[in-house]
């Protein structure tokens, strides 16, 4: 018999893979079923990818800055926050593959794909944020280290994502 | 407080219109439902009927400018564009409220949606006459869609103070995030699902009316291409009318 605590965990990997799979299979639908395919799965492995590399960096700077909870609740939240914007990439899904279905324009797929994974990772970010820092005291210390950890990663990513589409 | 639903006695009507007057008149009733999951099918059938009607009626004014058989397209589009609409943007608020930390239910969550609409096509069916003196006075062409634009933005604004009261009075958690991030995904799919099922006014020197028009570039191509124009850059001598190929 599944655990509540394994049933939470499967939920939670659906959403942080399954999020990604379908914004990205709609992203792919301009350029045809191989694209729809191919980006399915670029998009949860650039999303995993770039977690896997920025996580460490967040939690020796936030520890550095005396601002970290335990190593442990910093994966937790991590997790949490891959969740939050999986869900929204999964609810913003039909939207972009409709607005894509119906465009000729394939530099139209570069805006609105930044526009949704830009949304879905901002929201991924605030439940990071709201997980990870709590008291004033750790959220002024915390704040610049945050800042600069999202300013690299989102920078990152943007350039990765640009390069996928239409791969 | 006392709502509606409270004061009217069982025997007022069916509930298919007692739904329909609740949106009109008790607001706070008709969020308090939604908000307890109470009889939502019904509620839903009601508001799809409404918004059928409401913006059908309002569709079928636009297509009077031209007449004849644009009155019967137009009619049937206008509310098809807000239902298809809904179907594609409602999951983008279930999984909002889910990410943001608020209480997620995508039957809650369409029924606040489709309740919203519906609101928005009573209002527009109410506006409908204003469109055919418009139209009978002999009104130009832009004028009309000047007219139109009007109708529906205060249309939209009265539905979306009932959303945005909905999703107040559903949770404590981030409303304007939730609602800024919904009306985004409303707007551009909106706009792109109108300009799939265009036209509805149609230009008077379109030679017979068509129920859609081939898919020509996004809405968002178009506004790009007539803010060119306003400029005075063209790229074509003149537009190409249904059928014609577009050259460049």
């Amino acid at each position: 018999m599944r655990t509540r605590e394994t049933n939470w965990r499967a939920a939670y990997l659906l959403a942080a893979v399954g999020g990604p799979a379908a914004l990205g299979a709609a992203l792919g639908v301009p350029f045809g079923v191989r694209a729809i395919l191919t980006e399915s799965v670029l998009l949860p492995g650039l999303v995993l990818g770039l977690t896997l590399m920025m996580a460490p960096a967040l939690y020796i700077g936030m520890s550095l800055a005396g601002a970290a909870p335990p190593a442990m609740q910093v994966g937790a939240s991590v997790g949490r926050a891959l969740r939050a914007s999986g869900l929204v990439m999964a609810g913003l899904a039909p939207a972009m593959a409709f607005l894509l279905a119906t465009t000729l324009s394939h530099a139209f797929v570069y805006v609105l794909g930044l526009l949704a994974v830009g949304g879905a990772v901002a929201a991924g970010l605030r439940a990071l944020w709201v997980d990870l820092v709590s008291g004033p005291a750790r959220r002024l210390r915390a704040i610049p280290v945050f800042g600069l950890w999202c300013v690299v990663s989102l920078g990152l990513g943007a350039h990765l994502f640009i390069h996928m589409i239409g791969a | 407080m006392t709502t509606l639903s409270q004061t009217i006695p069982e025997s007022y009507g069916s509930d298919f219109l007692h739904t329909i007057d609740q949106l009109l008149r008790d607001v706070p009733g008709v969020l308090q439902r939604i908000r307890d999951a109470r009889d939502l099918a019904t509620l839903a059938r009601a508001m799809i009927v409404t918004i059928v009607a409401g913006a059908g009626i309002f569709g079928a004014s636009m297509g009077a400018y031209r007449g004849g058989l644009q009155v019967l397209y137009a009619g049937l589009k206008l509310p098809l564009a807000l239902l298809l609409t809904t179907a594609v943007c409602a999951p983008s608020l279930t999984a909002l409220n889910a990410a943001l930390g608020r209480q997620a239910c995508i039957r809650r969550d369409l029924s606040l949606l489709l309740a919203s609409l519906a609101r928005t096509s009573l209002v527009l069916a109410a506006q409908a006459p204003m469109v055919l003196l418009a139209v009978r006075m002999g009104v130009s062409y832009h004028a009309i869609i000047l007219l139109v634009v009007a109708c529906c933005a205060a249309g939209a604004v009265v539905g979306l103070s009932l959303l945005l009261r909905g999703l107040r009075t559903s949770d404590a958690g981030p409303v304007l995030a939730v609602a800024l991030a919904l009306l985004t995904v409303f707007g551009f799919v909106g706009s792109q699902m109108s300009w799939t099922l265009r036209p509805f006014v149609l230009r008077p020197r379109t030679p017979e009316p068509t129920f859609v028009r081939s898919l020509e570039g996004s809405f968002f191509e178009a506004v790009v291409t007539s803010s060119m124009s306003a400029r005075g850059v063209y790229w074509r001598s003149s537009a190409p009318l249904p059928g014609e190929e577009d050259v460049r």
